[in-house]
């Protein structure tokens, strides 16, 4: 998968109120690419714009403090096989004053989901999660939601397999990022397949599947048709 | 069949909507609801994996009228203790409770419950459960009074082990209908939108078990439109047509280039020229034992002598 989803995802959501749970990398990574993207999210997160829950440093806090926080929303690293429920309180108050506020609609971006299998909940509770996720901030407050989830396909991981296929059903865009399957190339990095399922809602029509492949700069990436890269033509 | 199906001709039961990632089985799901809205069936939709307001998009007002949504997506666990449907504790008492409580006591009017969608229940709760549910769902249903005509559900295949619409089909004698995408670019005739085939599996109450397979479309409104004949597309599915549509090109020549049934049959019968064949093998074998002889008639002029031409020679 991209190395660095969310903080393209972020650009795009101008206006709105942004729930980032960021459980893979620091805060200072994100606002570093972002800001190659043009994208402060040091000043978004001042003004009530972005919350971000900082999953690297939030979580040790968790488990090193003494004090029964059943509020924290790292509460499920405590204890096994416990839902997600504390997670998403998190993300359902951060979002839910969006309609008193002037933002536009809430967007939930999540990096990454694979990394709470690895862990230790289960896949029906990152589901369970997520389906709540979904019930709350696309049903009822009409947001949208970005996800970053790692395809094992080729590692036979079930439970991740599992966990793709079934958001693969719920999702209405799927954005699938892979490399060349011929190896290294220093014009092209990798290859963008893109999957808008059952694009209409009114009669049966199938997936539209168009791929891409893409080369990432400094600022910006550039997508382009197969076969068509700067190098070739 | 499909068609009759959709239009309740067939006996009453559980119907099973089995698709997939690559074929969704949902806009096949509605017609089935558009049918039975249609009827004048009340039409109660249980709903687990989206919202009401998801599931009546493309709907038509005078379907919507009949139908009697029950909320299983809003809070399924009851984590914001809403009171809604719980999905774990989801049994056939309380989805007869659910379908008797909108029908106001003992009611002859056919209903139509739909399940959407199995595959969120089975997360919850083993197949053995779920089956034995949807079984006590039905007595109860028949105890109280109630004619649930038809019990609908869509289950994704690609979440389970593939033996789950087996396992339904067998114990609660359901019609398991399978839609997976038709070849590329194959229209069925008065559509203008890709198809998608259906392979249909029904076991009936005497034991016979029917298997059809037909192709279907859904247009606007969620009309169903099914054939059973095959489709002919761009790349033309059939095939029969692909062979006679290229030119002949011994046609229209001033000699002739074809053959006869005769001539056909003798240039079969001439041996290869460098053909090892069991006659040259034969002979090879047996060209060792001495049978070749050289046979010399000398003229008149030759000159034959007997002596030996070196015995003169001194080494």
């Amino acid at each position: 998968m991209t190395e660095q989803p969310c903080p393209t995802a972020v650009t795009s959501t101008r206006g709105c109120k942004v729930c980032f749970l960021g459980l893979v990398q620091s805060f200072n990574h994100y606002s570093l690419v972002a800001q190659k993207l043009g994208v402060q999210l040091s000043a978004a997160r001042e003004k009530g714009q972005l919350v971000f829950l900082e999953g690297l440093r939030s979580s040790l806090d968790s488990l090193l403090t003494e004090q029964q926080d059943s509020r924290s929303p790292f509460e499920f690293l405590s204890s096994p096989d416990t839902s997600l429920n504390c997670l998403y309180e998190f993300v359902r108050v951060s979002l839910s004053e969006t309609s008193e506020s002037t933002w536009k609609f809430p967007v939930l971006i999540i990096d990454d989901l694979s990394v709470l299998l690895s862990l230790g909940v289960s896949a029906v509770n990152i589901l369970n999660f997520m389906h709540y996720c979904r019930a709350t901030i696309c049903s009822k407050f009409m947001g949208n939601i970005v996800m970053l989830v790692h395809n094992t396909e080729d590692l036979e991981d079930e439970e991740n397999n599992f966990v793709v296929k079934s958001l693969s059903h719920q999702c209405h865009l799927i954005l699938q990022v892979e490399g060349l399957t011929t190896g290294y190339c220093k014009d092209i990095h990798g290859q963008l397949t893109m999957t808008c399922r059952s694009p209409s809602p009114v009669k049966s029509e199938r997936n539209i599947t168009k791929i891409f492949q893409y080369k990432v700069q400094d600022k910006n990436v550039n997508f382009f048709a197969r076969g068509t890269s700067s190098s070739v033509l | 069949m499909l068609e009759s199906l959709s239009r309740g001709l067939e006996p009453p039961g559980l119907i099973l909507i089995a698709d997939s990632f690559e074929c969704e089985g949902r806009s096949l799901l509605k017609s089935f609801v558009t049918s039975a809205a249609l009827r004048g069936e009340c039409v109660h939709v249980f709903t687990f994996e989206l919202s009401d307001v998801e599931f009546s998009i493309g709907l038509d007002d005078g379907v919507r009228t009949r139908l009697q949504f029950h909320d299983g997506f809003s809070d399924p666990l009851d984590w914001e203790q809403m009171g809604m449907l719980p999905i774990r504790n989801l049994s056939g008492q309380e989805l007869v409770g659910c379908v008797g409580g909108v029908e106001a006591g003992p009611s002859q009017q056919p209903c139509t419950v739909v399940l959407d969608s199995l595959s969120s229940l089975l997360q919850h709760k083993p197949i053995s459960q779920l089956a034995r549910d949807l079984q006590d769902f039905q007595q109860r249903a028949a105890t109280a009074g109630l004619t649930v005509r038809r019990l609908l559900a869509l289950l994704h295949t690609d979440l389970h082990p593939p033996e789950v619409p087996q396992v339904l089909g067998v114990q609660l004698g359901t019609t398991v209908i399978t839609v997976t995408p038709s070849p590329e670019g194959s229209r069925l005739p008065g559509s203008s939108l890709p198809s998608n085939m259906a392979s249909i599996v029904q076991r009936r109450k005497s034991g016979k078990v029917v298997r059809q397979e037909e192709y279907f479309t859904i247009e606007i409104g969620f009309r169903l439109i099914s054939s059973v004949e095959p489709l002919l597309g761009k790349q033309g599915v059939a095939g029969s047509d692909s062979v006679s549509v290229q030119p002949d090109p011994a046609a229209h020549l001033p000699f002739n280039l074809r053959l006869t049934e005769q001539e056909r049959e003798a240039r079969e019968q001439v041996p290869l020229p460098y053909h090892f064949s069991t006659e040259k093998k034969m002979l090879l074998l047996h060209g060792g034992s001495g049978d070749a002889r050289i046979y010399y008639q000398p003229d008149e002029s030759d000159d034959v002598d007997e002596e030996d031409p070196d015995d003169d020679l001194d080494f």
